[in-house]
């Protein structure tokens, strides 16, 4: 069985989530830049 | 289980703020800005959340929903079958009559609107946004808080959207939703893929094993500190096993 990390997976996150607070989201263009290819929930991450 | 969201990637990895005045609650006026421009899809589409969807996307969405191309009979059917309310079929009936209305005109055009009505009226609205048969596509200054969400019919908003939809077939729309699901998470067990998007167990191992077959994913991948193995990207693995070296 492969292994992954929670710290690998959470960098990773991390990028294409934006929180990291350089590349967080600044303008609305940004916002809609971001969903192009995404599937995002409008407020905070959520539980299924 | 875990979605990108734009509250986060505005506001960063905390809680929504109850402070009024709080900079990230910008998202919401961006939300409302969009309604109804076409820039993307939001409605309430998975686990009865708020959802956008890229328009990209949208056409998968769709294969995948009840939705069968004939948006005036289709509904019908579902009613007859039982797979849709009495009160969803009255919603869905006012617009398709009366034209995009606001909620509170919206109630009473179902004939909803006694208090009794509220929690049947309010599920009638999430399962036809999550069977996109409907949409928010405005916001209106109507009932006690001067804020009401304009409805419209799917179909009728986005009318090329059954044309975009016809030739996709649920597996690829599947994997298409897919593809993109992973590449915003990284790795996901197949329990949070299914309580996600609720496709059948046969369906959602499919189409897993087919982006495995296509290199996309790894399974049985093990993540630290969770029981259940998990279905990582492959370029995750393989940067790790790169940094090892």
């Amino acid at each position: 069985m492969r292994f992954l990390s929670s710290a690998t997976l959470n960098a990773y996150r991390q990028e294409t989530f934006h929180t990291l607070p350089a590349n967080r989201i600044r303008t609305l263009e940004e916002a809609v830049n971001l969903s192009i290819s995404a599937v995002l929930s409008f407020s905070g991450p959520f539980k299924g | 289980m875990i979605l990108p969201s734009l509250w986060t990637a505005v506001a960063g990895d905390r809680p929504v703020a109850d402070q009024h005045d709080d900079p990230g609650h910008i998202t919401w006026g961006w939300k409302d800005q969009l309604l109804g421009k076409k820039v993307w899809y939001y409605a309430r589409i998975l686990c009865r959340r708020n959802t956008i969807i890229s328009l990209r996307l949208l056409p998968c969405f769709y294969a995948l929903s009840p939705n069968y191309g004939d948006p005036e009979q289709d509904y019908l059917d579902q009613y007859q079958n039982g797979t849709l309310t009495l009160e969803s079929k009255l919603v869905y009936e006012a617009l398709l009559r009366e034209g995009p209305l606001d909620t509170i005109s919206l109630r009473k055009a179902a004939r909803l609107s006694s208090p009794e009505s509220t929690s049947r009226f309010n599920r009638a609205l999430d399962t036809l946004q999550m069977e996109l048969k409907i949409l928010p596509v405005g916001v209106a200054q109507a009932g006690a808080w001067r804020y009401a969400f304009i409805y419209d019919l799917v179909h009728r908003h986005f009318p090329e959207l059954i044309e975009q939809s016809r030739p996709i077939s649920e597996n690829q729309a599947r994997y298409e939703i897919l593809v993109n699901y992973f590449e915003s998470i990284g790795a996901a067990s197949f329990s949070e893929i299914q309580r996600i998007f609720r496709w059948g167990k046969s369906e959602l191992q499919g189409a897993l094993q087919q982006l495995v077959r296509d290199n996309h994913l790894l399974p049985e991948v093990e993540l630290q500190n969770q029981k259940e193995p998990v279905y990582a990207l492959n370029k995750l693995l393989e940067t790790r096993e790169k940094e090892a070296f």
